[in-house]
């Protein structure tokens, strides 16, 4: 059934694919330390051989396959190849998000949109400024790096801000019955909410460089180029990841407050209320 | 015409019914006590007076308009709350008290606080103390004086007291009463925790305005 040429030039093109992997075995003797890991976890019974096997299959595969994918967009230079893999990292980074957020009504949504603009927001200033080019090469790493970062506060705004509004409803409620608008109820836990998620990155933007080197940083050097080439774009990138952190950070905390209350000003019971009697 | 009236009021909240055909009616001046047992409803019946929660229209009214026809702020402001439990804010009592009007811009005077304090039976003394230092029959107060500094009017106030004992009804509903009965407003509703006529009461007791507020 199958056209036998066709089938040729698949085996070809594997077999081109699989010689670009010059590194595989530099690759397998790293495996080595994975293999050491399984056996320190079979003589200590944590019990954790077959998630080594999982965790080293499932990152070699995954790495691997995203390799040929940039590797595709990179030759192509598309900037709506560019854009389309932009968008499936954000709704990825969206639902694993959602799924921590469990506390906070439609949480998939707001992180969508939350990391998703916020993302969108601090790649445009870079690229409105020329700090970079809109080309595959840098938007892509540099987008999963504020991805990433962005979907980490998204979480952080969710749970934070649905168990403060939740163990502080008699605190809000009061707020609310002497005529407060629920933005004005829940200011100190919208305030919280964005503080919490943000002291962590400003925090490693502090003693960067002092505990360890950053991953973009640690690459550039590995890959040949010097030191302060690598530090350079390492404080934009430090610089745009509080930017990312900020711009997810604030609208994540205005949806999920947004989500908590009714527009008549009522925070919904997602437990029982604080009852008066 | 009733200060505060509901008609037929029922409330489902997460599937369960909490209210059934409410029907009660408040006359000015008037306080006015509701007794019964823990669970059955009292807290939601007064969290509806003020849309804290959600009554179906044309069931609750506030002299005579339906409340869910009105600005739901403006309602708040009008319907004075004291919650079981009231939280304070952070800050002096006198920040507790101000908060309302604050919210409208609008500063409260210290002449204004002492009063408010006096009327709720505490020391004006206690105005610059950290709300949060305060005892739990103090809080109580501090929360009613909160409820007044915003001229609401009309004021439900509710309230519900825990009195272990078989001889507490009474003291129980005088202090529903203390706290329903806010000076300076038209009418009061108090609850109490308790099952009806257990001490001669009956549903819907109404008491007259006394000197209350003693705990």
């Amino acid at each position: 059934m199958f056209n036998a040429s066709l089938l040729n030039d698949l085996f070809n093109e594997i077999d081109v694919a699989l010689s670009s992997l010059t590194d595989l075995p530099r690759i397998g003797l790293a495996l080595a330390l994975v293999v050491a890991a399984a056996l320190i976890s079979r003589w200590q019974r944590a019990d954790l051989e077959k998630d080594l096997a999982v965790a080293a299959a499932r990152s070699f595969v995954q790495l691997i396959a995203i390799g040929y994918l940039l590797e595709l967009i990179f030759n192509q230079d598309n900037p709506l190849w560019t854009a389309a893999l932009l968008s499936i990292m954000i709704v990825i980074a969206a639902r694993t998000s959602g799924r921590r957020g469990r506390n906070t009504p439609s949480a998939t949504w707001i992180a969508l949109w939350s990391i998703g603009l916020g993302s969108i927001l601090t790649l445009g200033v870079l690229v409105i400024f020329g700090v970079f080019e809109f080309t595959p090469q840098a938007i892509i790493p540099i987008g999963g790096m504020v991805i990433g970062n962005a979907m980490t506060v998204a979480s952080q705004v969710m749970d934070r801000m649905a168990l403060d509004l939740t163990e502080q409803r008699g605190l809000i409620e009061s707020r609310l019955a002497l005529g407060a608008t629920s933005r004005e109820a829940s200011h100190q836990q919208f305030r919280r909410a964005l503080r919490s998620a943000m002291i962590p990155h400003i925090d490693t933007t502090k003693t960067t460089g002092l505990i360890k080197l950053p991953g973009a940083m640690t690459g550039m050097i590995l890959a040949g180029a010097s030191p302060l080439e690598a530090v350079q774009l390492q404080i934009i990138v430090m610089y745009m990841l509080v930017g990312a952190v900020a711009f997810t950070g604030l609208i994540a905390a205005y949806l999920t407050y947004r989500a908590f209350f009714t527009r008549a000003h009522q925070l919904k019971a997602i437990r029982q209320p604080g009852a008066a009697g | 015409m009733a200060v505060i009236e509901t008609r037929h009021l029922s409330l489902v909240r997460g599937g369960n019914e909490v209210l059934r055909d409410v029907s009660l009616a408040i006359e000015p001046g008037e306080i006015f006590i509701l007794i019964g047992p823990s669970g059955s409803g009292k807290s939601s019946l007064l969290r509806c007076l003020n849309r804290l929660e959600e009554p179906a229209p044309g069931t609750v009214f506030l002299r005579g308009e339906d409340i869910t026809a009105m600005p739901v702020i403006t309602l708040r402001r009008r319907v004075g709350m004291v919650f079981q439990l009231p939280a304070m804010f952070p800050g002096t009592v006198a920040d507790n008290i101000a908060y309302g009007p604050a919210l409208r811009g609008e500063a409260l005077s210290d002449a204004r606080i002492a009063e408010l304090l006096d009327m709720v039976m505490l020391s004006p003394a206690l105005a610059d103390r950290p709300a949060t230092e305060l005892s739990g029959g103090q809080v109580q107060r501090v929360a009613v004086a909160r409820a007044l500094a915003n001229e609401s009017g009309s004021a439900a106030a509710g309230r519900a007291n825990v009195c272990p004992g078989p001889d507490c009804d009474a003291r129980r509903r005088a202090n529903a009463a203390g706290t329903a009965r806010a000076p300076g407003s038209d009418a009061g509703l108090g609850v109490a925790r308790g099952r009806a006529g257990a001490a001669g009461g009956r549903p819907g007791a109404v008491a007259r305005p006394g000197p209350g507020g003693e705990d």
